[in-house]
């Protein structure tokens, strides 16, 4: 049976079709792509399709897609409704608690506003440590809202910290690590668990390949 | 120009899609009047407390909920098995069990907006209340492959699981309640990282830390069985296995084995469920379109303990993949002027007998004039 999966855009795109093709999957058309949207792979019954990440768990949860390939900041922010399996350990990252220096919204007294794109992981994070915060959904450049006053700590990612200390931003917390997973259509795991679980297979095995050259 | 649009997760069925919906209905409570049970129509309404009764964990914000002129809370009906438990144990409190019943209505859940989720769906089910698993569970589940047969034909797979499997693994480990919900949740969304990294903060035993690992990947045909019989390491286990087997054997006897599948990893969100889980797929859809399971402790917090099991249909989510039903009867058009007003009702009724008549007035004819519609 054939299997579509759904890549995401952006920032995992180059790595994950790395690991793909280090898997054995015929993913050219993808690199080369042009303006296609849809990609057959050249050794495989594979289907491709390259998606915002939000939109990735959409396709995956309505089944347009079997498996999808997006980050777990993505995925904590949105529904649940899907079979997480696999951590690919690339995209790596992390969502960060931070502000301007010696100005900690985890030492002021009085009410805290925190700036983020991640309304659901800040409110998650802020319950369980028990503090009662104003969360201000922002969209871009979060590193803004601290310099300007418009909060007093954001919640965003963090990849190697250079945006945040050119703007004079320092780390108070780290709320998770984060890295690309492989999510599964519930129904689809069912009906194509043979092609699914290969596919997981082949992913792993160049997982471990990855492990051994790092180490 | 004022606009008027549906509440979000609600549709409107128009045409062909109402004609595909109500003939599905037919026929899978034709599958469910064979069996004897009984249709039973309860309120669209349900007081809030009755569902806080029925789920232990009731997602408030997944509710509609309003006042009556009390100020008690009302809620649209979530689901029918609450108010099927409560109809059963009161109005039917003298009567002997077993109870066979049958519905047909829509249940509403408020889902996260934007996410093409229906808020309102059309629940299509069976409970059977009064029998032991050992009584109904082989005669439920082959009920479930009929009404899925009718679905399609022979593309279908019935998941079956057992809810005790997972607490019968927690119930010697001294978990608090917390732990055990974040630990089902993990295994059944198959999370295996998280899973991995959350039982490591447990202190679990090897033993038992292999096993939980193992449990989202027990799943797929009968095999899974005896794959998963090394990771028992409670006799209880065994015998949920042992249990599923003969179900299996049962059912493979009847002649429907090829579509029985296994997921041991099974923990569903509802926690009234109390033994034998079960659902349905069919290619196509993304999300389980049958979906059931025995639930023995429900009508004991309602007042009258007995067992029950059942399942249900969202109908709504199977009609993307069905065909379109032709209506057999012929079609007419009758047209006819304003004075032969009385004369063409007059026809219409004869020709109703066998056929489907639609009137039109039209001062062109001279009299009353029947055009054949083949093509409808």
């Amino acid at each position: 049976m054939s299997i579509a999966i759904a890549l995401t855009k952006g920032r995992l795109e180059k790595e994950t079709i790395k690991l793909l093709e280090k898997s054995g999957y015929g993913i050219e058309s993808v690199k080369n792509k042009g303006r296609q949207l849809v990609f057959q792979d050249s050794q495989k019954d594979v289907q491709y399709f390259l998606v915002k990440a939000n939109d990735c768990i959409t396709y995956v949860q309505h089944g347009v897609a079997d498996i999808g390939v997006v980050g777990k900041d993505t995925l904590l922010e949105g529904d649940k409704d899907y079979y997480e399996m696999l951590d690919l350990g690339i995209g790596k990252c992390k969502f960060i608690v931070a502000g301007l220096q010696g100005k900690s919204p985890f030492d002021k007294v009085g009410h805290v506003k925190i700036g983020t794109k991640y309304p659901n992981i800040a409110k998650k994070y802020f319950l369980a440590k028990g503090m009662d915060v104003e969360l201000i959904k922002i969209d871009g450049s979060v590193e803004l809202a601290p310099l300007l006053g418009l909060c007093d700590g954001i919640v965003d990612i963090m990849e190697t910290g250079t945006t945040l200390k050119e703007n004079g931003l320092v780390v108070f917390d780290t709320v998770c690590e984060i890295s690309a997973r492989v999510i599964v259509n519930k129904a689809s795991f069912k009906l194509k668990r043979k092609e699914i679980s290969q596919v997981l297979e082949d992913l792993k095995e160049s997982l471990g390949e990855n492990d051994v050259t790092t180490n | 120009m004022k606009k008027f649009a549906i509440p979000e997760g609600t549709r409107d069925l128009i045409l062909g899609e109402c004609s595909v919906k109500k003939a599905l209905q037919k026929e899978i409570e034709a599958v469910f009047d064979s069996y004897g049970y009984k249709e039973i129509i309860t309120p669209s309404i349900e007081f809030y407390q009755t569902y806080q009764v029925g789920f232990d964990n009731v997602k408030d914000e997944s509710m509609y909920k309003f006042f009556d002129h009390n100020g008690r809370i009302l809620t649209l009906r979530m689901d029918m098995t609450v108010p099927i438990v409560r109809v059963a144990t009161t109005r039917f409190k003298d009567q002997k069990p077993p109870f066979r019943f049958q519905y047909c209505a829509n249940v509403y859940k408020v889902k996260e907006s934007f996410a093409g989720k229906r808020n309102e769906v059309t629940d299509c089910g069976i409970e059977l209340l009064g029998q032991s698993a050992e009584e109904s569970d082989l005669e439920i589940l082959v009920c479930a492959c009929e009404v899925m047969e009718k679905l399609k034909q022979d593309a279908y797979t019935l998941e079956l699981g057992n809810i005790n499997f997972f607490h019968s693994a927690c119930s010697d480990l001294h978990l608090d309640e917390e732990d055990i919900k974040t630990l089902a949740d993990l295994i059944d969304r198959k999370s295996m990282s998280e899973l991995s990294s959350f039982l490591e903060s447990l202190a679990l035993s090897e033993e038992v830390q292999t096993f939980f690992l193992q449990l989202p990947w027990l799943c797929g045909d009968v095999e899974v069985l005896k794959e998963a019989l090394p990771y028992c390491f409670h006799p209880k286990l065994r015998a949920i296995i042992a249990g599923l087997k003969e179900l299996y054997d049962q059912l493979k006897e009847l002649g429907y084995e090829k579509h029985i599948t296994f997921d041991l990893g099974k923990v569903p969100h509802l926690n009234y469920y109390s033994g034998l889980l079960f659902e349905g797929f069919v290619e196509g859809i993304g999300t389980s379109v049958l979906s059931g399971g025995r639930y023995d402790t429900l009508a004991e917090k309602f007042g009258s303990p007995m067992p029950a099991i059942g399942f249900s249909v969202k109908l709504d989510y199977v009609l993307p993949v069905l065909e379109k039903v032709a209506t057999k009867q012929p079609s007419v058009r009758l047209c006819y002027p304003m004075k032969a007003k009385v004369k063409a009702l007059q026809k219409a009724k004869e020709l109703r007998k066998d056929h489907i008549v639609e009137l039109l007035q039209d001062e062109a004819y001279e009299d009353v004039c029947v055009i054949k519609e083949d093509v409808r």
